[in-house]
């Protein structure tokens, strides 16, 4: 019955004169407005507000138009008319984080997936220039040819295009020593909001080079870094390199490889320990507190080029089903107190000897115990996927069997893992948990990556709603935005990443900065004058924020209201 | 009202001062940068005092300077347009040293000594620059981007500052990483992904005031050693250094000339209180000059907080393997390498070098390794036509983060501003900038003279800062004439 | 019923999109179904692995693409009306299986599955397949086979070849042909050459010879499930009516058919013989010394993982160990092998209805064999070896191209004295 049917979901389109002239740019092949494309282009896999809306059928989820441009002339072209009709538009290459339109305008997306070169690997001075579709896996996989890497492998080699990380913080597992991407960019070479052509660093200077970053003078990398694609489109990236010292490629898993008839089984996540010039260890402790203390100790001993703790997620990136992956959990299979040590022999091959006494010692003096053929060899074997992805991450991806979605990311000192705990599993009486994973972090410890030498860290705890059932996803919302007044009332310091249910932060916690909001505000008009650069996120204009839906400014303000915060206007 | 009733109006009578006496005190530094006498100083106790006086300066669109030392040796604080100088030297309080997460949060009046001798009691150190004042601001030589004699090592010797609080060109109080969230400082990431406090880095004071950061501080390593390497030739240099850090041997790791280890080693000279200094008698400096070789590589290794020993053993056997694969030969002085050993916490040694002639003029840039001989060849060819001895000129090569940069100081000696040969040693010092910056050398703080050069060349990169200037300081009070505002 | 609660389990042909609700919602958009296996990375020039997202670089493309359209029309948020494109992406897919391989493995989630359940849906519809897959299936439907052939044509292959029609006597093995290589006299090399191996072995292999009909592949992987569902059921009559106790194929799309396609039909009696792929036989063969290879063949080849041979059905050592049994071989390997091998393009209905596209795949495989140095690319599918020799007719590069039981047959014949 006709009545029965459900309601279709339009798209918008582009007036036709703007359609034309972009056409003119990118030729007719790499123009695309049909409905089944856009709609590939419209839902985010990690924010539940998005699904929340796929759920209600809103349109404004639909971009209008997806143009494909091969070279960074073209993209200044598409940038400009979308300026000239006020056209706002959204860089986009996987799509994962961001990548729904986020008000009601028809809106371009530029996908960049035809920049997919690597434009040089300078050994001499230890970097790499890209383009923007370029991956992890590809970079390293070149560099580590030439005995260089770029430091680390987020959760996602081959998902991760470096470009768009350069638009977040860029987070991996040797954090420990190479410090996120953030501190591991040479140089931009971006589009930016109003058309105009930036390059950073010392390759702004005819004749200089491609090797320094900062400056001239006030440095503009720095602003334009994790600015979550609101800063323009990078074109050419340069990341830095550091020396290798394993193997040029990954030796072969001793079990072979899968098939589609046997994927699932274990054998074929059991890499081989350990990597040439590699060493990875699993410590089991007591209780959370001998665990931070250690980490603290390994961090200060200036030994180690990784270390990382991670609780209840070793339960979905080392299970090779759901059903494992909730065994496990019920189980409680992996240790709750546990982190990983990844030792190199960089300087000499004495070092991983060297550090290893060190690491031993620290172990002993908090109590640890090492997983070893004699301590739990179960799990130490479970735990076999690790021993490559500690350096080329591949299987962390596994999470998000249901959907993860408004995950807790607070950054600070060590300490404040105590308090991200407690406050976590005070949200967790307080909201339910959507899964039982969703205790991973409260119950055990949450995913601690130690950073820059322990200088500061990084802590993360997710929710695990069902993606078909609404309310579940209306959870976990609700945890990501009780999280953030969370934060910002203990000083928990949000957040490395963001999700747009509570963006812009700076404006619906505008204690945060303090003025960070009327700051970011002023950037913004210097760079996106028009306001068309992927409008809605990161800052708001006054004028957006007007337009931004009640029902979630209620919800902070909800949220607000539990933790004593004055409601937002 | 005067400015001078109007600021003691606010700040007392013994903060201010409009005294010509006092204000000289301000109005140069021992730069080429032209001399002006600020119309005031206000001395401010506190984050309060500068955003009144910022607000007071917005009204009445007068300058303000920001003036933590005045050791900035460049001409940073030099009042180009006049206006007040807002002096915080008297804010020199260390407000916190985490021991157990390794930060420290300075204000802007904690010298480079005060917080380095803090700091060792609690068996911590500070990442500081090779030649900086012991009376420098710690903050400002951090903001500045003074590269740290550490800087070879990627972990350690870059990238110092976690959270700051600044007060903004209009009067706000603003903070960046883990502090934007509350009271706590404790990680340079925070609710604003940029890495904001970038912007204000390198920046002179232009768009800010900084009042405090919380800076990065590491183990005091309780055992050193230094190892000397000499060479005829800087492109001698350059494999032996680059095997080396792809190694990643040691932290500190530069190269000096003879000329700037004569002045080092020169126990006869001692760290000048004031710059520029008086002329100190330079016949054991000659005689140095003459005894060491023309480079000497400086590569030094820190034991570990634990088993010390056993990491330096194993560094110095990889570095002498090196050295045997490299053909390096090795120059043995004890006593050089202890003192080095010193310098490395303490770096300010090398500061006797203004005993010679008063002034140094320092050409600082970066480039990369391989393109050091390039500049060296094209300073020669000035120095002779200027009939300046190459003898004459102090050189200190930095390796950056594993030699994927060098930052190259080339010091031209005597000049002082307002004596007989100052004009001659400008030209000289001019047309060494031009020529390298013409060659692509990267003046990445570009200060006095060098501001025109390096931002008529960087483009939108110009004129996006400059668009920025104007939204952030719309009246253009914060220290102008500076950069490219 | 919320995720990870079991579901009653059903049989791949009786799935509707419906059944795949939860996963097509739940796409970590992780886009890995484009990528290689993060640890077999080698290069950045071949680090992708989805043929059609390679060529035309938008998601729709992707097995990613095609989760977010499932997912979209199964909520009636667009019909066929408003995206009648759709039909393109879907059917512009080699049914690789790569983006199967790694989701199921990152996300225990089946893109692949999801992809040919769209099919079936579209073709239950009306609203496909395309054209010249609807060609594909009238000639299975009226003369036995794709191709549109004469039954009678069908076994001109075996002419020289000693081979029982089971029609007239009966054998231990049945040597099921296939109708690719069974009617393209360019391809009767492969039968014949794994015929006399199999004979000389001493085994005592049967055709169907005319009688043979389409194991039904082509038309499972089109999505005409009823004509595959009746093709399924003769098949397996005439398999058990003929009384034999094993079936060898080389082809791997009859392999993968008989062999893991057939159980999935709902209602379907099980079929009783063994099914083996020529590889595996014979490596067996030469294990157990029953074919020696004593002649050299001085070659350097790389294999070439059929995707329906190595990633839908495992096999990825046999075809290896037979050439390296083979003296005067040197086998160097491509990037990309085995679970992520990269595919010729001539699977799953993308060469019959976007030849340009098969083409422009089978080019960027030949490219990758040039860059190991070897001269030659070696490999046991009708469909591979099909597309890749066009490709090479037209690239000229001096690359050869050998089905693995020519070598075999090289390297093992008598030498006349």
């Amino acid at each position: 019955m006709a009545e029965n049917k459900p309601r279709k979901v339009v798209q918008k389109r582009l007036p036709r004169e703007v359609y034309s002239a972009l056409k003119n740019v990118v030729g007719e092949r790499w123009i695309y407005e049909q409905r089944s494309v856009v709609e590939t282009y419209s839902k985010l896999s990690i924010e539940a507000s998005t699904f929340l809306r796929k759920h209600e059928k809103d349109p404004h989820l639909l971009p209008a138009c997806v143009v494909l441009p091969n070279s960074t002339e073209e993209i200044q072209a598409i940038v400009k008319i979308c300026n000239r009709y006020r056209v706002p538009f959204i860089p986009f290459t996987n799509g994962q984080v961001f990548c729904a339109p986020t008000n009601a305008q028809p809106t371009l997306i530029i996908h960049l997936s035809r920049m997919n070169k690597i434009l040089r690997i300078d050994t001499e001075n230890l970097s790499a220039t890209l383009q923007p579709y370029v991956d992890y896996g590809q970079l390293q996989a070149e560099a580590m040819k030439r005995g260089l890497w770029n430091g680390g492998c987020p959760l996602a080699t081959s998902l991760c295009k470096l470009a768009s990380q350069y638009s977040f913080a860029g987070l991996w597992q040797t954090d420990l020593k190479y410090g996120l991407l953030n501190r591991n960019i040479v140089s931009v070479k971006m589009v930016l909001p109003d058309g105009e052509i930036l390059v950073t660093g010392s390759r702004c200077i005819p004749k200089a080079g491609d090797f320094w970053e900062y400056g001239p003078g006030p440095d503009l990398l720095g602003l334009q870094r994790a600015a979550a694609g609101t800063s323009g489109i990078v074109t050419e990236i340069t990341v830095k390199l550091h020396t290798w010292v394993g193997d040029a490629s990954f030796p072969e898993i001793p079990a072979g490889r899968p098939s589609l008839v046997d994927v699932h089984e274990p054998k074929y996540d059991s890499p081989p320990a350990p990597l040439k010039n590699h060493k990875l260890y699993w410590i089991e402790f007591k209780d959370f507190q001998s665990q931070i203390r250690a980490m603290r100790e390994i961090a200060h001993a200036g030994i180690a080029i990784g270390l990382n703790a991670t609780g209840v997620y070793s339960a979905f990136y080392c299970s090779q089903t759901q059903e494992m992956t909730i065994q496990r959990c019920r189980t409680k299979f992996f240790p709750d107190w546990n982190c990983y040590v990844i030792l190199a022999n960089i300087t000499s091959d004495q070092q991983i000897p060297y550090e290893e006494r060190v690491l031993r010692q620290i172990v002993e003096e908090t109590g640890g115990i090492f997983l070893s053929e004699t301590h739990k060899p179960e799990v130490l074997d479970a735990l076999k996927p690790w021993n490559y992805d500690c350096i080329r991450h591949t299987t962390g991806f596994r999470m998000n069997r249901k959907m993860y979605a408004n995950a807790w990311l607070p950054v600070g000192p060590l300490d404040s893992a105590f308090e991200t705990t407690e406050q976590w599993k005070k949200a967790l009486d307080l909201f339910g948990e959507c899964d039982i994973t969703d205790r991973g972090g409260a119950d055990d410890t949450p995913f601690v990556y130690a950073l820059q030498r322990g200088h500061f860290c990084f802590f993360e705890t997710d929710n695990y709603p069902d993606p078909v059932l609404p309310e579940e996803i209306k959870k976990a919302q609700a945890f990501g935005i009780y999280g953030n007044a969370v934060f910002v009332t203990h000083n928990l310091g949000p957040m490395l990443m963001a999700f747009l249910n509570v963006e812009p932060l700076t404006t619906m916690f505008p204690e945060v900065g303090p003025n960070a909001h009327l700051l970011m505000r002023k950037l913004r008009e210097v760079f996106d004058p028009n306001s068309v650069c992927a409008p809605g996120r990161q800052v708001f204009t006054e004028e957006e924020w007007r337009q931004f839906p009640e029902d979630i400014k209620a919800a902070v303000n909800k949220m607000r209201a539990m933790h004593n915060l004055p409601a937002v206007v | 009202m005067s400015l001078s009733s109007d600021l003691q109006a606010y700040f007392g009578s013994e903060a201010v001062s409009t005294d010509p006496l006092v204000l000289d005190a301000y109005r140069q530094d021992q730069s080429f940068v032209k001399p002006r006498r600020p119309d005031a100083v206000v001395k401010v106790k506190d984050v309060t005092q500068i955003q009144e006086l910022i607000r007071y300066a917005n009204k009445t669109l007068i300058p303000v300077i920001p003036f933590s030392s005045g050791l900035n040796l460049h001409g940073g604080t030099i009042p180009t347009q006049g206006g007040i100088v807002i002096d915080m030297s008297g804010m020199n309080r260390i407000l916190m040293i985490d021991d157990k997460n390794w930060s420290a949060v300075i204000e802007p009046g904690v010298t480079a000594q005060q917080l380095q001798d803090e700091l060792s009691r609690h068996n911590l150190r500070a990442l500081l620059p090779f030649g900086i004042h012991p009376r420098r601001s710690a903050l400002t030589s951090f903001v500045e981007r003074d590269p740290a004699v550490a800087a070879a090592s990627f972990e350690y010797g870059n990238e110092h500052i976690m959270d700051t609080e600044l007060v903004l060109p209009t009067g706000e109080l603003f903070r960046t990483g883990l502090w934007s969230a509350g009271e706590k400082p404790g990680s340079p990431l925070g609710p604003v992904r940029a890495m904001l406090n970038r912007l204000w880095t390198g920046a002179q004071g232009t768009l800010g005031i900084f009042t405090k950061i919380n800076i990065k501080v590491e183990y005091l390593p309780m055992q050193r050693m230094v190892r000397l390497f000499h060479f005829d030739a800087f492109p001698e240099i350059i494999e032996p250094l680059r095997v080396m850090q792809r190694r990643e041997i040691g932290w500190e790791c530069f190269v000096i000339n003879n000329v700037n280890a004569a002045a080092l080693f020169c126990e006869s000279w001692m760290v000048p209180e004031q710059l520029p200094t008086d002329l100190r008698d330079a016949s054991e400096f000659y005689a140095l000059r003459k005894a060491l070789p023309p480079w000497l590589l400086v590569v030094c290794m820190n034991g570990g907080p634990r088993l010390p020993e056993e990491k330096l053993a194993y560094e110095v056997a990889a570095l002498d393997e090196v050295a045997r694969q490299t053909g390096m030969s090795r120059y043995e002085n004890d006593v050089y390498e202890d003192l080095l050993c010193r310098e490395m916490i303490r770096p300010w040694g090398i500061l006797k070098k203004f005993c010679y002639r008063g002034a140094v003029h320092d050409v600082s840039f970066k480039t990369t390794l391989r393109r050091v001989p390039e500049f060296q060849r094209i300073l020669l060819e000035v120095l002779n036509r200027y009939g300046y001895p190459f003898d004459d000129v102090g050189v200190y090569i930095l390796i950056m983060e594993r030699g994927r940069a060098v930052h190259c100081e080339i010091d031209i000696h005597g000049g002082i501003p307002g004596t007989e040969d100052a004009e001659r040693i400008y030209q000289l010092w001019l047309e060494i900038s031009e020529r390298f910056i013409d060659e692509g050398a990267f003046f990445d703080r570009p200060y006095g003279a060098w501001a025109p050069l390096v931002y008529s060349r960087a483009g939108t990169y110009t004129e996006k800062l400059k668009q920025i200037k104007k939204s952030l300081d719309p009246n253009n009070i914060m220290n102008p004439g500076k950069l490219c505002f | 019923m919320t995720y990870y609660e079991k579901k009653p389990e059903k049989k791949f042909f009786e799935k509707e999109l419906v059944d795949y609700r939860d996963m097509v919602w739940g796409c970590a958009r992780c886009n890995w179904c484009q990528n290689q296996w993060g640890w077999n990375v080698k290069s950045a020039e071949f680090s992708e692995i989805c043929p059609a997202f390679h060529e035309f670089r938008i998601f729709p493309y992707s097995g990613m693409g095609k989760m977010h359209i499932a997912r979209a029309l199964l909520e009636g948020d667009f019909d066929y009306d408003d995206a009648p494109e759709m039909l393109d992406f879907i059917y512009t897919c080699t049914t690789c299986g790569a983006c199967e391989m790694n989701c199921q493995r990152l996300q225990d989630k089946e893109p692949l599955k999801v992809n040919e359940t769209l099919r079936a849906q579209f073709v239950r519809d009306g609203f496909g397949p395309k054209p010249e897959h609807k060609r594909l299936i009238t000639g299975v439907q009226h003369y036995d086979n794709p191709w549109m052939q004469p039954r009678s044509q069908r076994d001109r292959w075996a002419r020289t070849v000693p081979i029982k029609d089971l029609g007239r006597e009966p054998a231990q093995t049945l040597f099921f042909v296939g109708c690719t290589a069974a009617f393209n006299n360019t391809l009767w090399k492969m039968a014949q050459s794994t015929a006399m191996i199999l004979h000389e072995a001493g085994i005592d292999l049967g055709m169907f010879g005319k009688q043979e009909i389409c194991c039904g592949s082509p038309i499972a992987r089109i999505g005409d499930r009823e004509t595959f569902f009746t093709i399924a059921r003769r098949n397996i009559d005439l398999i058990h009516t003929s009384g034999v106790r094993q079936i060898i194929t080389f082809c791997p799309g009859c392999y993968r058919s008989l062999k893991y396609d057939y159980p999935e039909v709902p209602g379907l009696p099980k079929l009783k013989p063994a099914v083996y792929h020529a590889a595996e036989y014979i490596a067996q063969l030469i294990d157990e010394e029953r074919i020696t290879c004593h002649n050299t063949v001085p070659l350097k080849v790389t294999w070439h993982d059929p995707c329906h041979l190595g990633r839908h059905c495992g096999i990825y050592e046999a075809p290896r160990r037979i050439l390296r049994a083979i003296p005067g071989i040197e086998l160097i390997e491509m990037e990309r092998i085995k679970d992520q091998a990269w595919c010729c393009g001539g699977g799953g209905g993308a060469r019959a209805a976007y030849p340009d596209f098969a083409r422009a795949t089978a080019l960027k495989r030949i490219a990758e064999a040039q860059k190991t140095g070897a001269q030659a690319l070696v490999t046991q599918c009708p469909f591979c070896e099909q597309n890749l020799m066009d490709a090479l007719a037209q690239v000229q590069n001096g690359m050869q191209l050998f089905d693995l039981n020519e070598l075999v047959i090289r390297a093992s014949q008598k030498t006349k004295k």
